[in-house]
């Protein structure tokens, strides 16, 4: 089965509007929890077959880190999957505005024991990999 | 009437010219920006009645852009219509001196309620 995607200039411009219209959906979501705001940027578009998947995410991705990956499946007349990836340190980073900003004690407790915990695990897994001498794939 | 629409997305223009069309009756005449910059130099070359500026563009941002057309206009008609729904975002452009805000995607009945409303202040 030939598994290449040819989208027309429009067909991109679709999906890219598509895309523009859920993440800012869900920024303003999380936002409005952590009481912060964020600058959208333009979502880009990059047709790659799914056997290349792999590669281009270890090539994106920096194997060392830990990531935090979301994933959800989209079903009816538009099928597809949606995978939200980001590495351990920038969702702390993204988590610190609600520990000072959020409106409800229960939300900064939230991130606040979010950010604890993921503090602990990140320093934990860098004294492993110094311990146990593995070499970072970015060296 | 001349309206100018910006947005990156061509898609994005070509819904809200599909909804002017239903809404206005009598000629309209549509200028079609795809970022900032160009929405500010169509807007200083035409005058139109009425800009609807999308906030996420590239070259210049729709905040930029709106800015200096109520610095050069004061009296601008802009609707701003974006994905970029975050409270703090809809305060500025609204400070800014936006007429009105409509998120996408767009609500054509709000759309088309707003553009109603704006029939008491412009001669459509």
């Amino acid at each position: 089965m030939n598994d290449n995607i040819i989208l027309t200039e429009d067909e991109k411009d679709c999906l890219q509007e598509l895309m523009n219209v859920a993440y800012g959906s869900a920024t303003a979501a999380i936002t409005e929890i952590l009481n912060a705001y964020a600058k959208l940027s333009i979502p880009k578009i990059q047709i790659i077959n799914a056997s290349e998947f792999k590669d281009y995410l270890t090539a994106e991705l920096n194997l060392d880190e830990k990531h935090l990956i979301a994933l959800q499946e989209i079903n009816g007349a538009f099928n597809g999957e949606n995978m939200f990836v980001i590495d351990e340190k920038s969702a702390i980073n993204m988590a610190y505005p609600g520990l000072k900003n959020a409106k409800h004690k229960e939300v900064k407790e939230l991130v606040a024991n979010i950010i604890s915990a993921q503090s602990k695990e990140i320093g934990m897994m860098q004294q492993w990999q110094s311990q146990w001498g593995y070499v970072k794939a970015s060296e | 009437m001349k309206i100018l629409v910006t947005d990156d997305s061509k898609m994005a223009r070509k819904m809200v010219i599909k909804t002017l069309n239903e809404s206005i009756e009598g000629e309209i005449e549509i200028f079609e920006g795809q970022n900032g910059q160009e929405a500010v130099d169509l807007y200083k070359q035409h005058k139109p009645k009425i800009v609807f500026l999308d906030l996420t563009m590239p070259i210049m941002d729709g905040f930029e852009a709106l800015e200096q057309i109520k610095m050069f206009d004061n009296d601008a008609k802009v609707i701003i219509i974006s994905a970029d729904i975050q409270k703090t975002a809809v305060d500025r452009v609204l400070s800014l001196g936006a007429y009105n805000f409509i998120k996408k995607p767009i609500d054509t009945t709000k759309m088309k309620q707003i553009l109603e409303k704006l029939n008491n202040k412009v001669e459509i």
